[in-house]
């Protein structure tokens, strides 16, 4: 199985956030639709559906494409992520005017070290896992 | 002088190259052994970093909204 390796890569980086955005996705609609929580889901599921999960395919072509070269274990790579992430998600929020992000921003910067050791977890473990499965590892 | 059928299929087998059964076509038992392969544990330290993300998700839940929204 050496055709594609770069495509299985990005597959393997996906694999991991895309169930979770059910969750995600489940709790946005609850908050809105049952508890009447003032979200503007329509914008706010913007970020974590489209950007996050091919975030987490690139990095993982990354990952592999620096193979060889200068390459961190997947651990700490993956908690790298968020340092774009994070910021990129908060210039969003921004510009669609998302204000349960933009008007707590202590809360964004108290996510900050909880969102990285998440990561470090999810891609040492899950995305580890996933690139065994698909021959990238 | 028209080939009889028994030719035509020789021809045939000759003309297309056999078609592969091994698992260079089927991938799914590689990827079953794969999946029964034991992973690595999760060492001491990794489990005390998730324990302390429970607790700070506990402690602090306000910061979920922001983790579901930024990750």
């Amino acid at each position: 199985m050496n055709t594609h390796p770069y495509l299985r890569a990005y597959l393997a980086g996906i694999a991991v956030p895309t169930p979770m955005m059910l969750c995600g996705l489940t709790a946005y609609v609850i908050a809105r639709y049952v508890f009447d929580v003032p979200i503007p889901i329509e914008r706010a599921v913007v970020f974590p559906l489209v950007i996050v999960p091919n975030a987490w395919g690139l990095w993982n072509v990354v990952h592999f494409a620096l193979h060889g070269h200068w390459q961190l274990p997947i651990g700490p790579h993956g908690a790298l992520l968020p340092l774009l992430l994070i910021p990129g998600g908060y210039l969003l929020a921004r510009l669609l005017g998302i204000d349960f992000i933009t008007q707590n921003v202590a809360w964004m910067w108290a996510a900050f070290p909880l969102a990285l050791a998440i990561y470090y977890l999810a891609w040492k473990y899950l995305v580890n896992f996933c690139n065994h499965l698909l021959g990238v590892a | 002088m028209k080939p009889t059928e028994n030719e035509l299929k020789e021809m045939l087998r000759q003309a297309l190259p056999p078609v592969r059964q091994d698992e260079d076509i089927d991938l799914w038992p590689r990827m079953l052994r794969r999946l029964d392969e034991r992973s690595a544990p999760m060492g001491w330290l990794d489990r005390v970093l998730l324990l302390l993300v429970a607790l700070g998700l506990v402690a602090f839940p306000a910061i979920i909204p922001q983790l579901l929204y930024q990750l």
